[in-house]
């Protein structure tokens, strides 16, 4: 039956959206300032060249988004059959794919039969401007989602700039779905136009990688692929495919290879934790004091989070959450030790849980003499970097909903009390940043990052709107001391850490215009708050990689707000110190307007310089994307300086880990 | 009398201190060795009542415990290299050694009066702690010595205005962060 592609809002369903989110959050438009719910409540085109106050503009106009491209969107999806003429091997591939669940696929033209079969079935399908930023997309779509994700491109150009993504893709052990076509095998050896050996290239950064050269087994290398993306520890597969795959005839199922379904080619058993092994460990965690539990990736990717809470509340334990996503467990919770850092070093065990990337003890500010218990679905690394007292292998929802069924309940008051005590001095440091931060912008006339991540909290979590609906994400190390501590995940999904572990600079605006797609349309944990807008924290340096790509948010209507702390150069300009013949290797041009530049391809643009214009800034801009559907750029100026610990201490900083920030493991 | 005699001499001043087994700081510090705290070490009795540990741990650098049971004192060397003894770094670094003999500090954290001391030191530059053993128990003294040194490099330094410090003086490779 033909079904409506969901890739791109349809008018009715936009009207559906604005329906229920704005409707429903009345409060928080009331304290918007006039001049902005009139804004808000203008057409695209009213908005065009509009000077709302101050800094702030709509998409310049003329830029809209084509007729053709919201025919296309409307069309109708259908499955291809044997039936006829046959089915092609890049639609029995798309076929699997559906059947799969695959959540979304983000590319650039290339690999046209794959990506034009996998669009045809209702897959929901984005076009952008660069392979590398659109890989960045699917990656977020991920992390925000739990879900498998895939991105394409075309043969050796599009493909070697989807490397970059890939790698950021595996450091976070997202089920990236990786499709590239690929010339032909006749073709092979001949150094034809665009041709590149490519599996080559992606060993160290996939799970799992095949160049599909046997027509009759595309099936069956999809199956493959689907096993690795869903079973175990999670990672990217990298498929490629030569023509004579993707175009070769099948007119009858049996001339397809290990033509079966998933049902059959992957189990969805997983292992338990055995007798033996729990009872040491609910032994271990009955007798400490102080107990701590490492909610890492595998607890959102297995979507962990209810046995988690059950197990922690029963004993009171601790939880710190680490991994690209966060959210897990809440912050706000009274066992959050996220925000806790002076307790973390009082934990007398550790309890890993669905820690893929496991830190060494000079990494994580735990004590020397701590305990430990990691828990992994596979026995080969655990032991590595960290060793352990209690080694478990076990999937983690398997050994949470065990964990919550074995511990008996327990009060630890003088834990709890730790923790909270350790959260007010957290947030008193944060506040006397604020106050520093305050004193810095009015004497410059420029935002200091204390003074951002201050405001953002404020607006996202103490004002009108709804503190669980707005997913942010963030990136940028200059800022990495002052606006992560400010940010709160309190349910799943709601945070994604773009550098994660990798700490590529720029992947940031890509990431989340695929999380904030996955939050428009509700998919998986962001169900709840479907059509709220998503915050993007970024820096100049970061969104010189993927500002582009912001004009593929303002053509599916993705309400991202990217907010671009804006200091005229690279963050690592003070590393040049004492070589004053290279500091122009880390500086740009001062003073850029990102913010026409986003106007320019169909964004609204604002640019501030003090906390009062950025508030304003902020709510203006959530308006926008909320009502319309409008992505958002905030060109938050800065000066360099504000990088310097004696300039302007303390400078940078790296928060504590694990809990506070997510930068590193 | 240098800084350091002064402040030792303060410690040591403190309160009287019992005889005992320095060697106890051996099994204690080769147990961090052995659960990969320290990465490389070793450890003998120099001279009847003093034992020396050398190790490798936070920044890839080396350091040197020394336990001496004449004074009854446990010295970390060179624990912060290139830190002037009147600089503001020095004090803050003063202020959180000296923390742990707090009665602010949780209990769990803090040197019991009774068994250990803890004072701030200067050599050369060098920004150090030594430690007290108040009941000859050299045991209990090397386990706070490395938790309170642990907690110098994990809380004290990111938590500070010492990025740059990192950098520049403990070889911290900006781009493995």
């Amino acid at each position: 039956m033909a079904t409506k592609s969901d890739s791109m809002e349809t008018p009715a369903k936009q009207k559906e959206r604005e329906a229920s989110f704005i409707a429903s959050r009345r409060e928080f438009l009331g304290p918007i300032s006039l001049g902005a719910v009139a804004a808000g409540a203008m057409s695209t085109q009213a908005l065009a060249q509009t000077s709302l106050s101050g800094g702030a503009c709509g998409p310049l106009e003329g830029t809209k988004v084509a007729a053709a491209t919201t025919q296309s969107l409307a069309e109708p999806t259908r499955r291809a059959d044997f039936a006829g003429r046959g089915i092609s091997g890049a639609e029995v591939f798309a076929n699997l794919c559906k059947d799969e669940g695959l959540a979304a696929l983000f590319c650039c033209p290339g690999n046209y039969s794959v990506v034009h079969a996998m669009a045809a079935i209702g897959i929901p399908t984005y076009g952008g401007r660069t392979e590398n930023t659109m890989t960045n997309a699917a990656d977020g779509y991920a992390r925000a989602t739990g879900e498998v994700v895939a991105c394409s491109g075309t043969e050796g150009p599009g493909f070697a700039g989807m490397v970059y993504g890939l790698a950021n893709a595996y450091t976070a052990h997202t089920p990236l779905l990786l499709l590239a076509s690929n010339q032909t095998i006749a073709g092979e050896d001949r150094e034809g136009l665009q041709h590149i050996d490519q599996q080559p290239l992606t060993t160290g950064i996939k799970k799992y990688g095949k160049r599909l050269i046997t027509p009759n087994r595309v099936y069956e290398y999809g199956a493959n692929a689907f096993r690795h993306l869903k079973s175990g520890v999670p990672g990217p597969v990298h498929l490629d495919f030569p023509g004579e795959v993707a175009r070769a005839k099948f007119t009858n199922p049996s001339q397809l290879k290990d033509f079966y379904d998933k049902t059959r080619y992957r189990t969805e058993n997983r292992p338990g934790v055995a007798a033996k092994e729990l009872r040491s460990a609910l032994d271990m965690i009955v007798k400490a004091e102080r107990p701590l539990l490492i909610a890492g990736a595998g607890v959102f990717w297995r979507k962990a989070w209810d046995p988690l809470m059950r197990a922690v509340e029963r004993h009171e334990i601790a939880v710190c959450t680490s991994g690209p996503t966060k959210g897990q467990f809440p912050d706000e919770h009274r066992l959050s030790a996220n925000l806790s850092p002076q307790a973390l070093m009082s934990a007398d065990l550790v309890i890993f849980v669905g820690q893929y990337k496991m830190p060494s003890p000079s990494e994580y500010r735990l004590n020397p003499d701590i305990k430990t218990i990691r828990v992994h679905p596979e026995q080969d690394s655990i032991g590595e970097y960290w060793p352990v007292d209690l080694g478990i292998v076990a999937d983690e929802t398997l050994f949470l909903e065990a964990l919550a069924d074995g511990l008996p309940k327990k009060s630890r008051a003088p834990w709890v009390d730790e923790l909270a005590k350790a959260r007010a001095a957290f947030d008193k440091q944060h506040d006397d940043y604020y106050q520093l931060g305050l004193k810095y912008s009015t004497s410059t006339n420029a935002l200091h990052p204390a003074v951002i991540g201050k405001e953002t909290a404020d607006f996202l979590y103490r004002g009108a709107i709804d503190p669980k609906q707005t997913m942010v994400g963030w990136g940028g190390y200059t800022t990495l001391r002052f606006i992560p501590p400010r940010i709160r995940a309190n349910r799943p999904g709601q945070v994604v850490v773009c550098p994660y572990n990798f700490g590529a600079i720029g992947p940031d605006a890509a990431v989340m215009i695929g999380a904030a797609a996955a939050l428009r349309d509700g998919i998986g944990p962001q169900a709840a708050y479907k059509g709220a807008p998503t915050l993007c924290m970024t820096t100049d340096a970061g969104i010189g990689f993927s500002l582009m790509e912001l004009e593929t948010a303002a053509k599916y209507k993705i309400p991202l707000i990217c907010v671009v702390y804006s200091n005229n150069c690279w963050g690592t300009w003070t590393f040049a110190d004492g070589w004053p013949r290279s500091v122009h290797v880390h500086l740009f041009q001062e003073g850029i307007r990102y913010d026409k530049m986003a106007q320019a391809i169909g964004c609204h643009g604002e640019y501030v310089r003090t906390a009062e214009e950025y508030r304003a800034a902020l709510k203006r801009s959530y308006d926008i994307a909320a009502r319309q559907g409008i992505p958002c750029l905030i060109n938050a100026q800065a000066i360099k300086e504000f990088s310097s610990t004696t300039a302007y201490p303390p400078g940078p900083g790296f928060p504590g880990e694990p809990g506070v920030g997510g930068f590193q493991k | 009398m240098t800084m350091s005699e002064a402040n030792a001499g303060a410690v040591v001043n403190a309160g009287a201190a019992t005889a005992g087994d320095v060697t106890a700081v051996i099994p204690v510090l080769e147990s961090y060795s052995k659960r990969g705290i320290f990465r490389t070490f070793s450890a003998s009795q120099i001279a009847p009542g003093k034992v020396r540990a050398k190790l490798l741990w936070h920044y890839n650098r080396s350091y040197q415990i020394t336990a001496d049971g004449d004074r009854a004192l446990l010295r970390i060397s060179s624990l912060l290299p290139q830190v002037p003894s009147n600089s503001a770094m020095f004090h803050n670094f003063r202020t959180f050694v000296e923390g742990f003999g707090s009665a602010e500090t949780v209990p769990h954290r803090r040197l019991d009066p009774l068994k250990a001391r803890i004072k701030a030191e200067n050599v050369g530059d060098n920004a150090t702690f030594l430690i007290k053993v108040m009941d000859g128990d050299y045991a209990y003294a090397a386990q706070k010595l490395t938790n309170i040194a642990h907690e110098v490099f994990l809380a004290f330094l990111p938590d500070g205005p010492y990025w740059e410090y990192r950098i520049d003086v403990l070889g911290l490779d900006p781009d493995s962060m």
